[in-house]
């Protein structure tokens, strides 16, 4: 009991870093049908940003600000240079020049960071346990990722359902052309949820640091299990991302505390069990293509 | 207002419209008909860019759409109301409406307001999913959503298939008040009586080409024309 509840904390820290991250990367899943295997470069990348101003300046909160401004313009660029080409040559494509790009990625990041695991403190300001009645006691940097990671959802449900850029947005996941026979730009409504999916990403890999480290290898760590989010989730849904995060995180932080020698196996256990019932995932509309 | 002049469109290698020569003047109520599978649909998409032409001319006004995307040609106010419908179904009617909607520019276009008194129903439906209205109710939807555009030009693509015979004939008088207040339409239908009732001038597709270009009342009187393309 006194294991199990601080596990559960951090089963929701995990689940709500990987809502960050499945956002972005469900929302372009649903507009685009593309699979960005690049996506958990953003979060490796933006982890590594957030360490050099932090070693340059020792201040993490100007790093929160400096990682999503850099890590968004970087996913722009790369949507409209060489994404947006790929949209309409099939996902073959689309899968070996994002895995490219990852894998090209990984390896300018070993260049410049190192191969070492980096650790990152958490800022001063957060530093300390926060004790549970004397039962059990957790981080408060901890408890602040769970506090900014339902902000961020809910902000991001009020954009998405109760704005017309956000009706657009879910209108293009449905249909895309018949938004643009509408008069509306899509191209540029796909980068900028594009440029907002690689900032939260790179955001979330800040975020992730003082929890999990740096390391090379955590981009690969963190796109499985966006994927795996985004299956269970269902592919273009906000709800989806949010609901299939926190239940991948749970499943994978409990797997590993009590089968560690199957480390993965809760979470496929999970991503089997909802193709076989609902393919389209939990709040899904249609099935992957 | 709208011009095609020799206009050839293909999906992949299949050669689609082969030569299409097509006017809707001004103010004018023109009806696309042809059986199905004569490229009609592909006509429209034609004009919209959403199947760029690889050869020929599509003129708006003073503008030439070939080569331009399907959002600018949108923009410089053409409306589309798709075959199907293709309402966005999981948003609210009113998100369907207020999406794309642009003012007109001088002040006296449509607004969510005039929508809603010429359709009380999409008012009274405002917050349901658009995929839970009735067929008819959907074509309302998918016209107020184009209007909401303010276009000079409405392309509609089969707005009475699928229709109960009184919600044709309501789709009818929208079409003609469309006319009334000095708009140009482009009306697809295999329904030939309403056609006739609405529109000024009729063209017959073949085979990815007009076979036929006559006044609705002429073509009303040409059995000989209407058994040979229609089959009708
Ligand atoms: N997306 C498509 N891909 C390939 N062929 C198509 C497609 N859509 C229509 N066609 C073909 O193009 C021809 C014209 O279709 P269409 O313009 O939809 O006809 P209509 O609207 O007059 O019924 C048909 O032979 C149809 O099979
Ligand atoms: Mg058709």
């Amino acid at each position: 009991m006194d294991q199990l509840l601080p596990q559960l904390v951090n089963g929701l820290v995990l689940g709500l870093l990987l809502f960050l991250i499945a956002a972005g990367f469900s929302l372009i899943f649903g507009l685009m049908d593309v699979i960005n295997l690049a996506h958990g470069s953003f979060l490796l990348f933006g982890g590594y940003v957030g360490l050099s101003v932090i070693r340059a300046t020792g201040n993490f909160w100007l790093a929160a600000a400096v990682v999503p401004l850099v890590t968004g313009a970087v996913g722009l660029l790369i949507e409209v240079t060489v994404l947006r080409r790929t949209y309409t040559r099939g996902h073959l494509i689309q899968v070996l020049l994002t895995l490219g790009l990852a894998l090209i990625a990984a390896d300018l990041m070993r260049w410049n960071w190192g191969a070492y695991v980096e650790s990152v403190d958490a800022p001063a300001a957060l530093a300390g346990l926060v004790d549970f009645g004397g039962v059990f006691q957790v981080p408060l940097y901890r408890l602040a990722i769970i506090g900014f990671g339902l902000v961020m959802a809910g902000a991001l449900w009020v954009v998405l359902e109760r704005t017309r850029l956000g009706a657009v947005v879910r209108a293009g996941v449905l249909d895309r052309e018949m938004v643009a026979a509408l008069g509306i730009d899509i191209d540029k409504v796909v980068a900028g949820v594009f440029a907002l999916g690689t900032a939260l990403a790179g955001l979330s890999g800040l975020l992730a640091a003082p929890v999990t480290s740096l390391y090379p290898g955590l981009d690969f760590d963190f796109l499985i299990l966006a994927l795996v989010v985004v299956v269970v989730g269902g592919m273009g849904s906000l709800k989806g991302a949010f609901w299939g995060a926190l239940l991948v995180g749970m499943a994978d932080v409990l797997g590993k505390a009590y089968f560690p020698e199957f480390s993965l196996f809760a979470i496929f256990l999970i991503m089997a069990i909802v193709l076989l019932v609902r393919p389209q995932g939990l709040f899904g509309t249609r099935e992957a293509t | 207002m709208l011009r095609l002049h020799g206009v050839h469109a293909y999906y992949g290698d299949s050669h689609i419209l082969q030569g299409v020569d097509l006017v809707v003047g001004e103010g004018e109520v023109v009806a696309l008909l042809g059986r199905n599978g004569m490229g009609k649909t592909t006509t429209i998409s034609a004009i919209v860019g959403l199947v760029p032409p690889r050869r020929g001319s599509v003129r708006f006004g003073s503008e030439e759409l070939v080569g331009r995307s399907p959002y600018e040609i949108a923009r410089l106010g053409i409306g589309l109301v798709p075959q199907g419908r293709r309402l966005f179904p999981e948003l609210t009617v009113r998100e369907n409406l207020t999406l794309a909607m642009r003012s007109s520019g001088d002040g006296d276009g449509w607004v969510l307001d005039r929508i809603h008194e010429m359709f009380p129903i999409l008012e009274m439906r405002s917050q349901v999913p658009a995929g839970r209205l009735s067929g008819g109710e959907q074509q309302m939807a998918a016209i107020a959503r184009a209007l909401l555009t303010n276009p000079r030009l409405v392309l509609l693509d089969e707005p009475s298939e699928g229709l109960a015979p009184i919600i044709v004939e309501q789709i009818g008088e929208i079409v003609s008040s469309l006319r009334d207040r000095g708009l140009s339409v482009l009306l697809v239908e295999q329904h030939l009586p309403m056609a006739l009732a609405v529109a000024d001038r009729c063209a017959i597709m073949s085979k990815g080409v007009i076979v036929y270009e006559g006044t609705a009342a002429e073509l009303a009187a040409d059995d000989d024309a209407r058994a040979r393309h229609l089959g009708v």
